[in-house]
C-alpha cells in the first residue's frame, strides 16, 4: 500500500479496509467455532437425558436436566475427583518444596555443572512417558505399592519437577540480587533469604507453577491407567470405565468429562501469563 | 567458586538434586538391564535369563514396529504441520491492530490445550459416531455422507490426527503471537513507506524473524506427537486392526497386553533415542541461528 494515495481511490481504500476487516473477523469466528464447538457438544449432551441423546437429527434445544451430575456426584465420580485432588495437590506441593530450593540454587550459583543439568531437565522432557512406566512399574509391583497414592505421585514428579525447577529458575534469574545481598550483610541467613525474601517476590510465578503443574497431573492419563486401581483412580481412568460392553453411556461420560475439564479451564486462565513459558520449558533457552 | 556458594549447593542443590536423578536415572537404569533380559510376568517359572541383544532383535524384526512406526511418521507429519499452521495463522490474525477483544479471543483459543486429552477424545469419538454423532449428521445436510470413520481402516488414522490438531493447535499459537507481537513495528512503517504489500512484508520480515519461534515450535510439537498416546487410546486403542497403532500405543500393547517386560524395556529405549535423535536434529539448528537472530 503506497502512502502517496491519488484523492479519487480514496473511497476505494475505505471499501478495502472494511473488507480486509469482515475478512479477519470471519476467520476469528471460525477459529472460535472450531475451538469451542467439542466442548459446547460435551456439555450439552450432559445436560439431556439418555432419550435426548438417542434421538437423530441430534437435539440442540431441549429442557436441560442435571439428573447425570447428581448421579455422578453420589457414585463413582465422587471418589474419581477426590483421588485426582489428592494425587494432583501432593505432587504439586511436593514439587515446589523440593524444586524451588534447587531452582534457586542453580539460578544464583555459577558452577560448571550447571548447563549439564539444565540439560538433564530439558532431556526429560523428551524421554517418552513409556520409557519410565515399565521400570516403575515393575518396582510397584514388587514393593505391592501398586494402586496406593504414592505410586502415582513418584511417577508423576518425574515430570512436575523438572519443570518446576525450570519455570522457577528462570524466574528467579531475571531478579535482580542486590535485595538478597542487602539482606545476607545485614545476617539473614540463605535459608532465610529464600524462604522471606525470594519467595514472597516471586509468589506470583510460584502460583502460575504449581497451577499448571496441577493442570498437568489432573490430566495425566497414561502412569494413572496403568499404575492405579478401582480404589486409587483418577478422573481420566473413571471415565474409561464408563465404556460398557454395550457401548459407552455418552451422557455419563459428557458429564464426567465437564465435570474434569471445568477446574483445568479456570485455573490455566488464571495462569495464561506464563503458559508460553511454562509450555516451551526448556527449549527458548537451550 | 566461594565458600558460601559451595555450602548453597551442598544443602540447597544436592538434596532436590539426588531425588530428581533418583527418580528419573533409577527407572533408566532398570529398564536398559530389563532390556538385556527376558521377563514374561505371566510365565514366573521362567524367570529372568539374559538374552544379550536378542530384545532388540525382536522389536526390529517384528512386522508390526514397522508399521506403528509408519503411522507414527505420518501421526507426526500431519499434526505437527497443521497445528503449527493453524496457529500461525491464529496468530497473524490475532495480531493485527484493527481486531477488538484480542484478550478475550486469545484466552478462549487456548483453552483446547488445558483440556484433558481423555476427555477430547470421548468427546470427538461422540461425535464422529455414526449412529448419534452430530459430525456425520451435519455433513449428511450438506450431502457428504461419509463411512463410520474410527471403524474404517483408512480414515480412523486422519481422524485421529484432526483431534490432536485441535488439542495441540494452542502451543504454536501462542508462541507465534508471542513472537509476532515482540517484533519492532517500525520495520513494517519502514516497509509500508517503500510500497511493500501486506503479503511482501509478511514474507520478508514476519517469516524470518520467526525462524526461531519455528523452530522451538517444531522441536516441542515432535516431541508430543511422538508421546502421544491418550487421545488415540481412547478414541480407537490402536484399531480397527491395528490401523492406527501408533508406537506408544505398540508399547503399552507389548508391555500390558503381552505383559512382555524385556521386550517392552528394549522398545521403550528405542522409542526414546528415536525423540532424542530428532530433538538434537532442531537443538542444533535452533543453537545455530542464535548468533544472528
Amino acid at each position: 500500500m503506497s502512502r502517496n494515495v491519488k484523492p479519487g481511490r480514496k473511497t476505494s481504500r475505505r471499501w478495502r479496509k472494511l473488507g480486509v476487516l469482515i475478512g479477519l473477523y470471519f476467520l476469528i469466528g471460525l477459529f472460535l467455532i472450531w475451538t469451542l464447538f467439542p466442548i459446547y457438544w460435551i456439555v450439552l449432551t450432559s445436560l439431556k437425558t439418555t432419550q435426548q441423546v438417542n434421538t437423530m437429527p441430534p437435539l440442540f434445544f431441549f429442557e436441560p436436566t442435571l439428573e447425570t451430575y447428581a448421579k455422578l456426584f453420589s457414585g463413582e465420580a465422587m471418589l474419581a475427583f477426590r483421588n485426582s485432588l489428592i494425587i494432583s495437590s501432593s505432587t504439586v506441593l511436593i514439587g515446589l518444596m523440593i524444586g524451588f530450593p534447587a531452582a534457586y540454587t542453580l539460578a544464583r550459583v555459577k558452577f560448571r555443572a550447571r548447563d549439564q543439568l539444565n540439560f538433564w531437565v530439558l532431556s526429560m522432557r523428551m524421554a517418552p512417558p513409556f520409557a519410565f512406566l515399565v521400570p516403575y512399574y515393575l518396582t510397584f509391583r514388587f514393593f505391592r505399592l501398586l494402586d496406593t497414592y504414592p505410586a502415582l505421585i513418584i511417577v508423576n514428579m518425574t515430570f512436575t519437577l523438572p519443570f518446576t525447577i525450570w519455570m522457577l529458575e528462570s524466574v528467579i534469574e531475571e531478579m535482580p540480587v542486590e535485595l538478597e545481598e542487602a539482606a545476607l550483610v545485614d545476617g539473614c541467613s540463605r535459608a532465610g533469604v529464600m524462604w522471606r525474601i525470594v519467595a514472597p517476590l516471586i509468589a506470583p510465578s510460584i502460583a502460575a507453577t504449581a497451577i499448571l503443574s496441577f493442570v498437568f497431573c489432573w490430566n495425566e492419563f497414561f502412569f494413572a491407567y496403568v499404575l492405579t486401581g478401582n480404589s486409587t483412580r483418577t478422573m481420566p481412568v473413571m471415565l474409561t470405565s464408563l465404556i460398557g460392553l454395550m457401548g459407552v453411556d455418552w451422557v455419563k461420560m459428557s458429564a464426567a468429562g465437564t465435570i474434569s475439564i471445568i477446574p483445568t479451564i479456570i485455573l490455566a486462565l488464571l495462569a495464561q501469563r506464563f503458559l508460553v513459558r511454562g509450555l516451551t520449558m526448556g527449549a527458548i533457552k537451550a | 567458586m566461594t565458600t558460601a556458594s559451595r555450602r548453597l549447593i551442598v544443602y540447597f542443590l544436592l538434596p532436590p538434586l539426588l531425588i530428581l536423578l533418583a527418580i528419573t536415572i533409577y527407572p533408566f537404569l532398570f529398564g536398559i538391564y530389563n532390556s538385556f533380559h527376558d521377563w514374561v510376568l505371566y510365565k514366573p517359572q521362567l524367570g529372568r535369563p539374559f538374552v544379550g541383544l536378542k530384545q532388540y532383535a525382536r522389536i526390529f524384526s517384528d512386522s508390526n514396529f514397522w508399521t506403528a512406526l509408519g503411522h507414527s511418521l505420518i501421526y507426526v507429519a500431519l499434526s505437527v504441520s497443521c497445528s503449527m499452521f493453524l496457529g500461525f495463522v491464529q496468530a497473524l490474525v490475532l495480531s493485527r491492530d484493527e481486531i477488538k477483544g484480542k484478550g478475550v479471543i486469545r484466552s478462549v483459543l487456548i483453552i483446547p490445550l488445558v483440556v484433558a486429552p481423555v476427555v477430547i477424545g470421548f468427546a470427538f469419538r461422540f461425535m464422529y459416531n455414526s449412529d448419534l454423532g452430530v459430525l456425520p449428521w451435519l455433513l449428511e445436510q450438506i450431502g457428504v455422507r461419509i463411512p463410520r470413520i474410527l471403524g474404517h481402516p483408512d480414515w480412523a488414522l486422519f481422524a485421529v490426527i484432526l483431534v490432536d490438531i485441535w488439542n495441540q493447535t494452542p502451543l504454536p499459537f501462542l508462541v507465534f503471537l508471542a513472537a509476532v507481537q515482540s517484533i519492532n513495528p517500525e520495520l513494517y512503517e519502514v516497509a509500508g513507506i517503500d510500497g511493500a504489500s501486506y503479503w511482501q512484508s509478511l514474507w520478508h520480515i514476519t517469516i524470518p524473524l520467526l525462524r526461531r519461534a519455528f523452530l522451538v515450535v517444531l522441536l516441542i510439537r515432535t516431541i508430543d506427537a511422538f508421546k502421544a498416546f491418550d487421545i488415540l487410546y481412547v478414541m480407537t486403542e490402536g484399531g480397527p486392526g491395528r490401523a492406527t497403532e501408533v508406537l506408544s500405543v505398540f508399547g503399552y500393547r507389548l508391555a500390558f497386553v503381552g505383559w512382555r517386560m524385556g521386550t517392552a524395556s528394549a522398545f521403550a529405549l528405542i522409542l526414546f533415542y528415536i525423540i532424542v535423535g530428532i530433538s538434537t536434529f532442531y537443538i542444533r539448528l535452533i543453537q545455530r541461528g542464535q548468533s544472528y537472530v
